[in-house]
């Protein structure tokens, strides 16, 4: 025999079946063990369902796949949360159309702890990235729970902030938990496994198709109290989120940036619609309620009290949170380019500036 | 009557002896040329009937065979023109035997008996010297390249009659060149000077650091930044050529045909620019006789290799054995060759397909895309070019520095002196360059003290370096303390290399 949660899994594995068919027939047979016993031609009262579906239940129907299912789960350690569980997340539950279940590898973390999206464009600028990082350390110094999309750009550097912050991090794909994609991101992907979990909402081998993707960025801002949008272009997935977690009233916050940047224009323009402001990470502490913890030993660099000499000084100085190229800081500095190059190697390996593609320097975080 | 007459053929850069021998004997009237002539070499028949006739003398209406000896191997080109002519004035008693004895003879001949000018000149004729042969007979306009040889003497001719007169009646005046004079007029003028360039301080640093250790130097950069510009200055900052390079570059471009006036030595340093479309045999030479390709042609100069992933793969791969060889090896059925191939190779790329990668908002690569845009350039090649420094793209204009850029002749003295230290410390090995030291030779000259070990331990760590990058480092940091004219490696010359090898580095974004 199996459990009520096995059925619902073996429902979602079902090809052809999405989340709104499977509610349907749960409604009509009241559970999904009823399902599993049901016959063809009770199925075709279900008026959701096609002849097509119809034939792949019918099919599916073999205690041996079920088994197959439940012992793949066992061997990758993927565990199924059904909506029904206890378990199952409250803030996702409650959210207009939640998914049936959800796939997680790792440990999903309790309700108690607040968590927050920060999400952005995949192509992104270093304002961008090395903000989301420095949100999201600030983040999960204060204990809150990072949620993102495990993609290239702001959703990467949200989770190494996170990561870096010695926090929780959440990632939600649109592809099984057991594939990792983009297929670049395979040691962040382990980071977030010491820790956190990643969640999706497709059954383990399901290939990322484009259309999975804004199902997926529900369950991103189904899962937190608030979303951070730092940058993103005037079309674009993320603001496919923002129209969804607004849908499920949550709180949303955006970056201003640049107002000639095209990576800055969505969340601008988010900002004239009504966002809350993002500028600082208290931004999000305030609305949420939580004190920042660390608000005494600010962790941004430009507080940090570093002893330099006086040349290593004088580059130090030229460098910002904006990138610089080497030529401003020949110019700037008036110092000789080998010594320059000696100072700049010196400030990297201390940990002081990073040095970025393309022959520019940033202070680091 | 049979006469035997002394000439010159090629063997990739090197010249060997052919004997034109020739019979004219009576019997049914012909003229047989063997010994394994090519087609341009069997129609000299018709050129030297022609040209004989049309100078004012009688092309016998005999039987003649010519033999070119050695007879084994494949003789081509119009080079043989001129000695049969002489062989067979000699056969009808227009001039004596003795007269052209231990005397090399070559040219083409024109239908009017014009003497001709011929490829590879400069290599045969120092072949002739250096088997002790003290005459020699080439064209006219051949004739300052021959006199190059010092103790020789050159007669140049301008047609068959003047030759004639020449071994007969009155002797003309040998051809003579000075060297000093022609290095001192020409060399010194490069038409590029660095002081063209304003800003990109870092690259032109790691150029200089390039020439200091003649390292090879990978540029990246976006379009307009400066990188084909700078790689034009280069030579300019190399040494001054020696008269013993400026010979070994000037036989390679006489073999290619390449010498401009047919007459000059070559005194600047080659720079050449292989358009990204050329064929293998191309850059390393090749052909059914091989001859000299794009990397010999750029020997003891620069090999510019502009947009460096879009050459074919091949091409590429190919360029892995002469950069590390210093020569190139091409074996064909005929022949088996080896061409010097000294070069410096200097390459450039866009950072990614679109160019704008890490330097503007343009780009629209996604990383797959820019990893996959780099990996065309194959690891074994990339660890054949030391240096690697990213070009920013600044409008400079901005700036507004009022300050001065370096000129190419403070730049080179500089380098000359780093130079000549590195000549000093490996006058006992094999080799001249920081550039050319092996993993054992760096063991033993790249000695690192305390401090240092434990700086490039934490570069190690903190920068994620790879692995290969370790020699490499070790060598341009030795480059750069020779140029600062320190004995050992210190702190600051370590941290400038481990910024000179920038595709080592993993960026985060």
């Amino acid at each position: 025999m199996f459990s009520e949660e096995d059925y619902i899994m073996w429902l979602t594995r079902i090809k052809g079946i999405g989340p709104a068919k499977i509610k349907s027939m749960i409604d009509y047979f009241e559970s999904a063990e009823n399902i599993w016993f049901a016959s063809s031609s009770t199925l075709r009262k279900v008026s959701a369902l096609n002849e097509n579906n119809i034939q792949s239940i019918i099919s599916a129907k073999d205690e041996k796949i079920i088994n197959s299912y439940i012992d793949e789960l066992k061997r990758e350690d993927i565990k199924f949360i059904a909506l029904n569980n206890k378990n199952f997340p409250y803030l996702l539950k409650n959210i207009p159309e939640p998914p049936i279940g959800i796939y997680v590898k790792g440990v999903l973390p309790s309700d108690d702890t607040a968590k927050v999206s920060i999400i952005g464009a995949r192509r992104c600028s270093e304002y961008g990235a090395s903000n989301a990082y420095k949100i999201a350390k600030e983040l999960a110094c204060n204990n809150i729970i990072v949620v993102s999309g495990m993609a290239d750009g702001i959703d990467s550097m949200a989770h190494r902030g996170a990561i870096d912050g010695n926090g929780i991090t959440i990632a939600v794909l649109g592809n099984g938990v057991d594939i990792c994609y983009p297929s670049g991101n395979k040691s962040l992907r382990d980071k977030i496994l010491k820790s956190g979990c990643i969640i999706s909402e497709y059954p383990p081998k399901t290939l990322p198709y484009a259309a999975h993707f804004p199902a997926r960025n529900r369950i991103i801002s189904g899962l937190s109290k608030a979303v951070a949008v730092i940058e993103s272009e005037k079309r674009s997935g993320t603001l496919i989120t923002v129209g969804q977690a607004l849908e499920q009233g949550r709180d949303v916050f955006a970056m201003p940036g640049n107002i000639n940047s095209k990576l800055s224009e969505g969340t601008n323009e988010l900002l004239k619609q009504g966002a809350y402001v993002l500028t600082e990470t208290n931004d999000i502490l305030n609305i949420l309620g939580i004190e920042n913890k660390k608000n005494n030993k600010n962790i941004s660099s430009s507080e940090k009290n570093i002893s330099l000499a006086y040349n290593e000084k004088l580059v130090y100085d030229c460098i910002s949170l904006e990138p610089i190229t080497l030529d401003e800081i020949i110019v700037k500095t008036n110092l000789k380019i080998q010594s320059i190059q000696y100072i700049l190697t010196v400030l990297e390996l201390n940990g002081y500036i990073q040095r970025l593609s393309g022959q520019k320097y940033i202070r680091s975080l | 009557m049979l006469s035997k007459v002394l000439s010159c053929a090629l063997t990739g850069i090197d010249g060997y002896f052919v004997d034109v021998e020739t019979d004219v004997s009576r019997g049914l009237p012909g003229f047989d040329i063997v010994g394994l002539p090519d087609s341009a070499v069997k129609e000299s028949r018709e050129r030297v009937r022609t040209a004989i006739n049309n100078s004012g003398f009688n092309f016998p209406i005999k039987r003649i065979t010519v033999n070119l000896a050695p007879a084994n191997t494949r003789k081509e080109g119009p080079a043989f023109d001129l000695p049969m002519a002489v062989a067979i004035l000699i056969c009808i008693d227009e001039i004596k035997n003795e007269s052209v004895e231990d005397t090399v003879i070559m040219g083409e001949l024109s239908l009017d008996g014009t003497v001709k000018a011929i490829n590879g000149v400069l290599p045969m004729i120092h072949n002739a010297y250096k088997a002790g042969i003290k005459k020699c007979i080439v064209p006219f306009e051949n004739g300052e390249e021959a006199a190059l040889i010092d103790g020789i003497e050159v007669i140049g001719i301008r047609n068959l009659k003047e030759l004639v007169e020449h071994l007969t009646i009155k002797k003309l005046k040998p051809i003579k060149v000075c060297v000093d004079e022609i290095f001192k007029n020409e060399n010194m003028k490069y038409n590029y000077d660095f002081s063209d360039v304003k800003g990109q301080e870092n690259v032109k640093r790691a150029l200089e650091i390039a020439a200091a250790g003649m390292h090879n130097v990978l540029m990246i950069g976006p379009p307009g930044s400066g990188k084909t510009m700078m790689a034009k200055r280069l030579p300019s900052i190399l040494p001054d050529l020696t008269f013993k390079e400026s010979i070994e570059i000037t036989k390679i471009y006489s073999v290619a045909g390449l010498l401009k006036d047919k007459n000059s030595l070559i005194t600047k340093r080659p720079f050449r620019e292989p358009h990204h479309t050329i064929s293998n045999s191309a850059m390393v030479g090749g052909g059914r006789i091989p001859k000299p390709g794009e990397v010999s042609l750029s020997h003891n100069g620069v090999l510019f290799l502009d947009e460096l992933p879009e050459f074919q793969r091949n091409v590429l791969e190919e360029l892995r054995q002469p950069l590390e060889d210093r020569q190139v090896t091409i074996s064909r059925v005929n022949a088996t060759m080896t061409f010097p191939a000294n070069l410096m190779a200097v390459a450039s790329m866009n950072p990614c397909k679109c160019g704008y990668y890490g330097y503007s908002d343009k780009c629209r690569c996604t990383i797959n895309e820019v990893s996959k845009y780099r990996g065309k350039i194959s690891g074994p090649l990339l660890d054949r070019l030391d240096i690697q420094v990213e070009a920013s793209a600044v409008d400079y204009e901005e700036l507004n520095s009022s300050k001065k850029a370096e000129s190419s002749a403070d730049i080179k003295k500089r380098v000359i002196q780093a130079q000549n230290i590195q000549k000093e410390r490996y006058k006992n090995e094999n080799i001249y360059f920081n550039s050319q030291l092996s993993a054992s030779q760096i063991e033993k000259y790249c000695t690192l003290g305390k401090s240092e070990i434990k700086l490039l331990e934490i570069a190690f760590e903190k920068l994620d370096l790879s692995a290969r990058a370790y020699h490499k480092i070790l060598k341009i940091a030795r480059t750069i303390a020779d140029l600062s004219d320190s004995k050992h490696i210190h702190n600051e010359h370590i941290a400038e290399a481990v910024q000179l090898r920038n595709l080592d580095r993993k960026f985060i974004y």
